[in-house]
């Protein structure tokens, strides 16, 4: 269960960390970066400190780096995706 | 460093994987003799070592095409290695004997 | 500011250690993310059996007793005493014994398993394990050349793998933070390859910084030992990895006679002195010896990197910790080195850290094509800026190397792991046969993309990619609704999984092959990645000829 909610929140966090990118492609306008980043890290925090209930406080950190990796690379690449679809 | 940086491919990249690999043996071979237990610790050093050499010698080929030039590469590289060695076998043959 | 000659100067590194590393690298990734899978492909793999439930954990010491009786030389190898009821554990109890060989000379091994008949009597069959699992990660740490070349020629190539990721990010610095999580879709398609490339590089780089040092040390494992051992220790290693194996080490049997303890108590004996470590097997050491050890694998819930190294001995005799070297009692330096080793390996953090490393492995072996594709792409660009349409011989060659040696490692994985399934039963040497299967497709994939060029071969290659890795879930299909094929369809949710991946996996590289086909159809002409070129190539110079008139 706590493994779900780290899992949801690291995932979310990353989100927000790409939104607040100047070269995000989910939007197609620009949303103001702050709330975003202050968003970011608090989830990303947030998802460390379950994942740290979940595991242990090293097992934790390298899982939220892990997963925060993947996340920040298939984020623009499912948003090429989407580009793809819409045929530009 | 005025004057440009040279290539020198051949020459960097050598002093890189045969000094990078010296340096990395010397360093984490001192390690070993000035860390925690010293050479005669108990435990799993020997294969910790391994992935610290492996890293040790990348950083050094790795950066070693900053030299200026592929002389400047292996006159640097060979001092470090020259004191390293020393201080590895000053370790292992005089201090921890 | 990093000056515009060390970024020019580390663009050089990069791209030709990429371009010559790039493919052994891309096999060792996308085999290493199939590695992730080991297990759940080693029990889609395994041919039904007795398995474990067959003999319950009250009735094992009576199993135990039976083998060890009747099989002296088990009891001194070990009886392993399964407890997860996996496919691949045949049986409650295997274990292994050595080919009949000489002294001191390498020796295979063969494996046995054992149950209980209805009547409570013994039976005991010699039966080899599937080893597809093993093929796999062959191929990943090895790339498929034998011992010990193979290691060292990843040695070398993680050796380069690492410097050309300082030199990826030194050449990235400049634009880094402009560029960032930047993924620009097109007109230039350099461009698109080039943050395509870029955006896997930079966000998996701690990844990829830890697989190129582990990966190096281990690949280089044997002769950094040595010098370890002549420049360093001076002799000192020897002993000191005596004493650490020591560790692991069950007592030697003392010829008395002792009463052992039923493996339930066992385990309760474990859960009350080791809380926290889930076992996945027990082996018993001397069986029937008052010295007899049982010894827990398994992991300590929480920590990284506790299956390889980890593990605790209790005497069977009287359930007292005698050794003890779970993850929480390992020294500072085993306990740095397990964590670099399970970083590479991630075995932590459970399912979760599974599939990130599955789709870190998948990226980094996309990273290395698209790499590659650069290259081509980048070389066609001043190709046409001096004037001619032809593509060179160099890039049209690593377009066909590119094609061929990726997607035949992808169809020829595929292939083999169809073939356990398809030739269990039908062949006597089934792990030949998984190589023999591997290395035909593999070949035969590099022939093709000479033969027809990278542009046609890539439609037809990926095709078969799709084909063959859609072939693992019909033949599980196929196995549930013909039994009298003679194959099987487990339920469990690992195996299923296996299908479902490997049917997911089909779609992508069939939406891959129809995006292909596409460009190769109405791509640019001047590219290796169109057929239209030898059309326009013909054209272009029939101009000439009417202008030249």
């Amino acid at each position: 269960m706590v493994v779900i909610l780290a899992l949801t929140l690291t995932i979310c966090g990353c989100a927000c960390c790409y939104l607040a990118s100047p070269n995000q492609k989910w939007l197609s306008w620009f949303p103001s970066r702050w709330p975003f980043l202050a968003a970011a890290s608090l989830l990303l925090g947030a998802g460390l400190v379950s994942w740290i209930a979940a595991l242990r406080p090293l097992a934790g950190f390298f899982v939220t780096l892990h997963v925060a990796m993947v996340c920040l690379f298939v984020f623009p690449y499912s948003a090429a995706l989407r580009s793809f679809g819409r045929g530009n | 460093m005025a004057g440009g940086i040279r290539p020198d491919w051949w020459s960097k990249a050598s002093a890189g994987a045969i000094l990078g690999l010296g340096l990395a043996l010397s360093l984490v071979g001192l390690y070993a003799y000035l860390g925690p237990g010293g050479i005669n610790a108990p435990g799993g050093r020997y294969s910790l070592m391994r992935h610290l050499e492996a890293f040790v010698w990348i950083m050094v080929f790795g950066f070693c095409f900053l030299f200026r030039s592929g002389r400047a590469a292996w006159a640097w590289l060979g001092a470090a290695n020259l004191i390293a060695f020393a201080a590895l076998f000053a370790c292992r043959f005089y201090f921890f004997a | 500011m990093i000056r515009a000659e060390i970024v020019k100067l580390y663009k050089t590194v990069h791209t030709w250690i990429g371009v010559s590393c790039g493919l052994a690298l891309f096999i060792a990734f996308y085999a290493g993310a199939l590695t992730m899978f080991q297990e759940p492909i080693a029990r889609w793999a395994s041919p039904p059996a007795v398995g474990v439930e067959a003999v319950s954990l009250e009735d094992a010491p009576r199993l135990l007793e039976l083998v060890a009786a009747a099989y002296p030389e088990a009891r001194e190898e070990g009886i392993t005493l399964h407890l997860r009821g996996h496919e691949n554990e045949p049986a409650r109890v295997t274990w292994v014994e050595d080919e009949p060989h000489e002294a001191g000379q390498p020796h295979g091994h063969v494996h046995w398993w054992a149950t209980l008949k209805p009547d409570g009597s013994l039976m005991a069959k010699q039966e080899e394990p599937s080893d597809l699992a093993e093929f796999i990660n062959d191929v990943h740490m090895r790339i498929g050349i034998p011992n010990p070349w193979g290691s060292y020629f990843m040695g070398v190539v993680s050796l380069l793998y690492g410097v050309t990721l300082i030199a990826g990010v030194i050449v990235l610095l400049p634009s880094l933070a402009k560029d960032f999580l930047e993924l620009r879709i097109g007109k230039n398609l350099k461009r698109m390859w080039l943050d395509a490339h870029n955006v896997v590089g930079i966000t998996a780089l701690p990844f990829h910084l830890v697989i190129a040092v582990t990966a190096t040390a281990w690949g280089f494992g044997v002769p950094l030992w040595s010098a370890q051992e002549s420049v360093i220790f001076g002799g000192k290693q020897k002993i000191a990895m005596a004493h650490d194996l020591e560790r692991w080490r069950a007592p030697p049997p003392t010829g008395e006679a002792g009463a052992m303890m039923p493996p339930s108590q066992l385990l309760q004996r474990l859960n009350a002195q080791v809380p926290d470590f889930e076992p996945k097997v027990m082996v018993f050491r001397n069986f029937g010896d008052k010295a007899a050890a049982a010894k827990f694998a398994g992991a300590e819930r929480g920590y990284v990197g506790d299956t390889r190294f980890g593990g605790v001995i209790l005497s069977a005799v009287t359930g007292t910790l005698i050794k003890d070297n779970r993850a929480s009692r390992q020294d500072l330096d085993r306990r740095v080195g397990t964590v670099i080793l399970a970083l590479h390996t991630g075995e932590y953090g459970g399912i979760t850290i599974i599939w990130a490393y599955f789709f870190l492995g998948f990226s980094g072996a996309w990273l290395f094509y698209s790499g590659n594709l650069l290259w081509i792409e980048t070389r066609r660009k001043k190709a046409r800026k001096e004037g001619e349409v032809e593509q060179s011989r160099s890039t049209r060659l690593l377009g066909s190397a590119t094609v061929g040696i990726c997607l035949g490692c992808v169809a020829g994985l595929s292939l083999t792991i169809v073939a356990a399934k398809w030739l269990h039963g039908r062949v006597a040497d089934l792990d030949a046969w998984h190589a023999y299967i591997y290395y035909a497709v593999f070949l035969g994939s590099i022939t093709w993309a000479f033969a027809w060029g990278a542009a046609r071969s890539a439609v037809h290659l990926t095709w078969l990619c799709a084909a063959f890795t859609v072939a693992i879930p019909l033949t599980t299909l196929l196995a549930w609704a013909f039994p009298m094929l003679g194959m099987w369809a487990h339920g469990s949710a690992a195996t299923v999984g296996v299908d479902i991946v490997a049917f997911i996996g089909a779609l992508c590289f069939a939406w891959v092959a129809t995006a292909t086909a596409w460009r190769v159809k109405n791509g640019p002409a001047d590219s290796v990645w169109s057929i239209r070129k030898a059309e326009g190539r013909t054209a272009a110079r029939q101009s000439v000829a009417i202008a030249a008139e």
